[in-house]
């Protein structure tokens, strides 16, 4: 990392935003704060904050720029660093112009997330970010509630290139503090080409059910199993574990299931450690996508409520394949 | 078997495995024609539990068995609770039944082929539906064989005024006495006694007095002192309080065992399954007093060995031979237990604290019968002190022992029905394989206490010893 020192600068910023209120960025980012750092990527639609774990899970949080007060990217800078950056890095498959006026960065996540709740107070935890999976309403997100006095935090963001501290500003009720954080150089990121291959099966669910569901698996199960099919029942969630098999099965009512889309039967298992992170995402949502393609990965996308808007957290998966299964040489191949 | 739980109900349903859960690891359940019985009983075996859901309660209840049999399994309480415990108001129907080698359910290559399942399927509202499959275990079930008939005291009392008197005391109370005279009850938390801190001064006792007037019935013929182990107390507090009904306890002395009963009287007004509340039985082991006479196998004769004959688990006793309570295994390490005479501590869980305070008067003043509290006929003799060191039978290790010892089905018991008559004279509390114990006064001129008596030939009936109750016994075994 060199010792280059953006300056807040109008001219010169290649990207800086300011947010009246920090609490949706923050409960958002709490979301898939599992892993110490985020590959951050900023471009003039907004921001995408992504975590990756163990190769078969990607999470993404993504921050349209209406939702910041101020929003100035300049996208010729970006090119122009990209440019300069592209010489020592291996191109990749697929660059297209639009990929390369987008600024990534690696962040460490928890300490800009400490960052951003420096004013939250002794109890740590905003009052929003509830852990409890059931029963938590999504209005968490009062971005805009001149009443909620905690958490009332102005941020104005800066970066400056590869290279550059991450800079914070924050304010809150005239005490003023300036963060920086050390970036890091981006590696290649972890690709489950979920777009790739054909979408077999989807549905939105209301979070409420699955909320429900997720409480019941077993932790003691290693598996959870999602099976889709066109017959009844339509979506049934499985564990098998210690003390037995729990089950949950879905009908194709309007009132669970908003919409049902699926060409073939499949069933697919994930690691339900994985699946279990995505708890908090789930807490905060009102809706949920669900989505497999045609190889078995999972993509859940949550709908989360901010500022009369939605905005949306994706979790990708990909699914668990055993040995004898033989499928599992195809899959591999396609995968490699 | 299958039995369909109303959805009104669920909570009830809930509250009573809840309350077995609290008590012990494993839940018994016992179907049979009429009813369905939930049976638990704690790790040490001094707590005994047993609701009973009458057919009525259910929307549909099948026992699937015919008359005679009965199916008894057991599952581990925590999964059966855990399943009850969410969100039980959206539920339109639950249906608990037991699968026997079904289809296999499949998940992915993993099939759960057949296997015995406890299915327990909840049907929510828009057909959502979550079934739980859990294994268990098919084993025979015990009752308590105390009956409350032969419980010369008794009260009862609403159950909120019964639970206000142990909530304030102390977390670290372990054990409670029970103190009921004509005129007043004296409710008080104990610690057990610590090795490492004989004096215990530390810890924090609670003693309230209540007024018999509180009570709805209130019968107690001679003054008595129980004292029992507060944590399973608590849990049939906490169930009594939960079911909203009185509670009604009935008991004879130390040593003997409290029977409690939670049954909320049958509402004729509300709907058809809130006429057969479930009703619920207790048994919990109270600590033995040391003068009062313990049941004494040394004393069998020929005629008494014949139940034990009985009684005993048909593999592992030869019929025909009576088992002797010296060939019992544990009949050693309770005589040397019998032998050891720790400080008069009177915070010590192995001392009543009625005898406690007896052996330090005794100690300290000859003059005993001048005690404030009195405990009936035995309490106002001077002690004499070498009863003191060896008459400790601990009868907090006594578990209520079943009617047919595990192992029996019930076409052998109805067989030895009529051989066992001599069950039928003895006293409550006193185990089948010994003689009805001699009177007090008959007893006392005999010099020292038989400690290692205890029915130790049963003991090889029930799973296994009960482990001792506080760290300073387990040293002994």
């Amino acid at each position: 990392m060199t010792a280059v020192q953006g300056t807040l600068e109008p001219e010169h910023i290649l990207f800086r935003a300011k947010l009246a209120n920090v609490r949706p960025l923050v409960n958002m980012l709490k979301t898939i704060s599992f892993r110490p750092r985020a590959r951050c990527s900023i471009n003039s639609d907004g921001l995408v904050f992504t975590v990756e774990e163990a190769q078969c899970l990607v999470a993404q949080v993504f921050f349209r720029s209406e939702l910041f007060t101020t929003f100035s990217y300049d996208e010729q800078l970006a090119k122009h660093l990209n440019n300069q950056e592209q010489v020592g890095f291996e191109t990749n498959d697929s660059q297209d112009d639009e990929a390369s006026d987008m600024t990534q960065i690696v962040l460490p996540l928890d300490n800009l997330i400490e960052c951003l709740t420096l004013f939250y107070g002794p109890s740590g935890t905003s009052s929003g970010n509830s852990q409890s999976g059931s029963h938590t309403t999504s209005s968490l997100l009062n971005a805009g509630n001149p009443g909620d006095l905690r958490g009332a935090t102005t941020a104005v963001i800066g970066f400056n290139g590869l290279g550059a501290d991450f800079e914070l500003m924050l304010e809150e009720r005239g005490t003023i503090s300036m963060c920086r954080l050390a970036t890091f150089m981006p590696e290649p990121p972890v690709d489950l080409k979920f777009s790739h291959v054909p979408i077999t099966q989807q549905l939105i669910i209301r979070s409420e059910w699955l909320r429900d569901a997720f409480n019941e698996l077993d932790p003691t199960s290693e598996a959870v199993s999602i099976s889709i099919a066109r017959t009844e029942p339509h979506f049934r969630i499985s564990t098998i574990g210690d003390s037995g098999s729990t089950d949950m099965t879905y009908s194709n009512s309007e009132r669970i299931l908003d919409s049902f889309f699926c060409n073939e039967d499949q069933e697919n298992q994930y690691k339900l450690s994985l699946i279990l992170k995505s708890k908090q995402a789930l807490a905060m949502s009102d809706k949920t996508k669900i989505r497999i393609n045609q190889r078995g990965f999972l993509s859940f996308q949550f709908m989360v409520p901010t500022a009369a808007d939605m905005s949306f957290v994706n979790f990708i998966y990909a699914p668990l394949i055993s040995a004898d299964e033989p499928a599992a040489a195809d899959a591999a191949a396609a995968r490699a | 078997m299958e039995a369909e739980v109303p959805a009104a109900s669920l909570k009830t349903f809930y509250r009573a495995l809840q309350c077995l859960g609290s008590i012990g690891e494993d839940i018994w359940i016992e179907a049979r024609t009429d009813h369905l019985e939930l049976i638990g009983k704690n790790a040490s075996q001094s707590a005994y539990a047993r609701i009973v859901f009458p057919a009525e309660f259910f929307d549909a209840y099948d026992s699937g068995e015919s008359d005679n049999a009965v199916f008894r399994c057991r599952v581990q309480a925590k999964q059966l609770v855990g399943i009850f415990r969410s969100r039980t108001q959206a539920v339109e129907q639950c249906v608990l039944s037991i699968e026997q080698a079904a289809e296999p359910v499949h998940i992915n290559s993993s099939a759960t082929q057949g296997e015995c399942r406890l299915v327990v399927r909840l049907a929510y509202k828009q057909r959502v539906c979550r079934t739980h499959r859990l294994f268990y275990e098919a084993c025979e079930t015990f009752h308590s064989t105390y009956d409350r008939r032969d419980c010369k005291g008794r009260w009862r009392v609403a159950a909120a005024h019964a639970a206000s008197w142990v909530a304030h005391f102390a977390r670290g109370s372990e054990e409670m006495t029970l103190q009921m005279t004509s005129s007043v009850v004296r409710v008080r938390s104990w610690t057990a006694g610590n090795v490492a801190q004989p004096d215990a001064t530390r810890a924090l006792h609670t003693e309230l007095s209540v007024d018999p007037a509180d009570f709805d019935m209130y019968h107690v013929p001679h003054p008595v002192e129980l004292a029992l182990a507060l944590r399973e107390f608590r849990a049939v507090l906490r169930y009594a309080e939960r079911m909203a009904a009185p509670l009604s306890a009935f008991f004879d002395r130390p040593g003997w065992p409290l029977l409690l009963e939670v049954a909320a009287p049958p509402n004729p007004d509300a709907r058809d399954h809130r006429q057969a509340p479930p009703t619920a039985e207790f048994v919990l082991a109270t600590v033995a007093d040391e003068t009062t006479p313990a049941p004494s196998s040394n004393n069998a004769t020929p005629a008494s060995r014949a139940p034990t004959q009985i009684l005993a688990v048909p593999d592992s006793i030869e019929p025909g031979s009576a088992p002797s309570p010296d060939a019992s295994p544990y009949a050693h390490s309770r005589s040397s237990f019998a032998q050891w005479s720790p400080d008069n501590r009177s915070d010590s869980l192995l001392a009543t604290p009625a005898s406690a305070r007896r052996a330090n008067t005794a100690t300290a003043d000859s003059i005993a019968g001048s005690l404030p509290n009195s405990l009936g006929g035995p309490a106002s003799q001077p002690v004499p002190e070498s009863r003191v060191p060896t008459a400790r039978a601990y009868r907090l290790l006594d578990m209520p022992r079943p009617y047919a010892p595990p192992g029996l089905t019930d076409t052998q018991l109805s067989d030895e029905h009529a051989a066992a008559d001599e069950l039928r004279n003895a006293p409550p509390g006193m185990v089948q394989t010994t003689l009805p114990f001699p009177t007090t006064a008959a007893q006392r001129p005999q010099g020292d206490m038989p400690v290692a008596n205890a029915d130790y030939s049963s003991d090889e009936e029930l799973d296994a010893t009960p482990p001792p109750p506080s760290k300073r016994m387990r040293a002994l075994f």
